[in-house]
């Protein structure tokens, strides 16, 4: 049912990819470049957070009138805090998509799960630092979620007050409140970078960027968005005072949405409970070899005698599953027989793609289990999926 | 996918969003000027997306090569 529904899903995804590609010119399909563009609305929120952070004074008197002055006084500061706001929306959105995407076309299992995983993580983080943005403005919404958040904290069985305290800078609302809640928004978004290093160190060529056309076209729709609708507060936070409603923002605040129906601690367990299931999607789906069909090719093999060293695998290979060492031996070929280094295979990094075996002229790389019908049908599949729809 | 005999309409949509550009050049001068600057910065984020489109026609009118 599951293998059915991811099944269904990937065809789906790829559609779609050619619906887009008749549109557009193939290498400006956007959704080949969603952890780009998710980098590229984190570049923004960074660049735009330091500018907003250069007017923000982290204190229950000063933080409101900082953002206000920020919005109503400083020149362009409205759309830079516009900016800001809009361009997280984006960027979990883009998160999401990158994560459903890697998900429908099975690239988040097995050699793949370091950059799940550490992806993963980023969406948790990204998610956290994005919650914390809201704190910050110090209006009605942000006590109401403070006060929600202490709830679903103390609910947590043995170290729910230390929670709270932790999350408060002491019992209770007070003058270390608003400078936590800086830190607990700067530190996660600074936490992010260590987290992307993570996403790339095993992708060789990541698209980390993407086309000028989509930084120049989603620069602009922010620019857009925060002048036809500028991002405003709530009313000033009142010591004391309960507010019972808030603008809905459903990117960040979906908790609290769920909130309304269920006690805080019910949904800080549904959050935790979902990220748990995210972190074991990739160990969710075991399958034979032989459901895998012709991907179950083995992992690539050195053909020792043929290798010269010339390291065109060890540059193509995309997943880092190629060190090249010295070689302790000449190969056997007259194009090996000098070689100084030899290529070898990490088994557990090899996704079994085949690049290396493209890359490779000597013959030296080959996928142990992979026959030429094998090649054909793979080559006829990928035909397949990659003809425009109707065709 | 090749579409070279739809070259010309391409090129002359996008010549008629550079007029639009240009227009959004004068929209940012006036928000500047008369101190109206959330027309002036929305016709900055006009002015991208329609570079982005105007980039995206000239692709599709084979003016430029893939990078």
């Amino acid at each position: 049912m599951y293998r059915r529904l991811l099944l269904s899903l990937q065809s789906a995804t790829l559609r779609l990819d050619t619906w887009i590609n008749r549109v557009l010119p193939q290498d400006f399909n956007p959704l080949y470049y969603t952890g780009g563009l998710s980098n590229l609305f984190l570049t923004i929120l960074v660049v735009s957070g330091i500018l907003i952070f250069l007017y923000y004074e982290p204190s229950l008197e000063g933080a409101y009138a900082s953002v206000e002055f920020l919005t109503r006084d400083v020149p362009y500061g409205v759309v830079f805090r516009g900016i800001h706001r809009y361009a997280a929306d984006a960027y979990l959105v883009a998160i999401l998509l990158h994560l459903f995407r890697n998900w429908f076309t099975d690239r988040y299992r097995e050699a793949r799960d370091s950059q799940w995983l550490s992806g993963m993580f980023l969406l948790v983080v990204s998610g956290f630092a994005g919650f914390t943005g809201y704190l910050l403005v110090w209006d009605e919404r942000s006590q109401l979620l403070t006060s929600l958040t202490v709830q679903a904290l103390r609910s947590v069985p043995l170290v729910g007050d230390r929670l709270a305290r932790v999350f408060l800078g002491g019992p209770g609302v007070s003058d270390t409140t608003l400078p936590r809640f800086l830190f607990l928004h700067v530190g996660p978004a600074m936490t992010l970078y260590v987290l992307l290093w993570w996403h790339y160190v095993r992708l060789r060529h990541p698209k980390i960027w993407p086309p000028s056309v989509w930084v120049l076209f989603s620069l602009g729709l922010l620019f857009i968005l925060a002048s036809a609708l500028p991002a405003t507060s709530g009313r000033p936070a009142q010591p004391g005072a309960s507010p019972e409603g808030f603008a809905v923002d459903w990117f960040f605040l979906w908790p609290y949405v769920l909130a309304r129906w269920l006690a805080p601690g019910w949904a800080l367990a549904l959050v935790v409970a979902l990220v748990a299931y995210g972190m074991v999607v990739p160990y969710t789906l075991r399958e034979t070899p032989e459901q895998r069909g012709v991907r179950a090719l083995g992992q690539a093999v050195v053909v020792e005698e043929n290798c010269t060293g010339c390291e065109l695998c060890y540059y193509d290979c995309p997943y880092n599953a190629i060190y090249m060492v010295p070689s302790p031996y000449p190969g056997k070929s007259r194009a090996a027989a000098n070689r100084k280094l030899l290529a070898v295979v990490v088994d557990s990094r090899c996704v079994e793609c085949g690049i290396c075996i493209g890359a490779c002229p000597f013959e030296a790389l080959e996928l142990p289990r992979m026959l030429d019908k094998d090649v054909q049908q793979r080559i006829q599949r990928g035909a397949r999926a990659a003809a425009p729809v109707g065709s | 996918m090749r579409e070279p005999e739809r070259g010309g309409w391409y090129l002359a949509v996008a010549g008629f969003l550079a007029v639009l550009a240009l227009a959004c050049v004068g929209l940012m001068v006036y928000g500047e000027w008369f101190d109206r600057r959330l027309v002036a910065s929305g016709a900055v984020g006009v002015l991208l997306v329609l570079y982005a489109v105007i980039v995206v026609l000239f692709r599709k009118a084979h003016l430029t090569a893939e990078d």
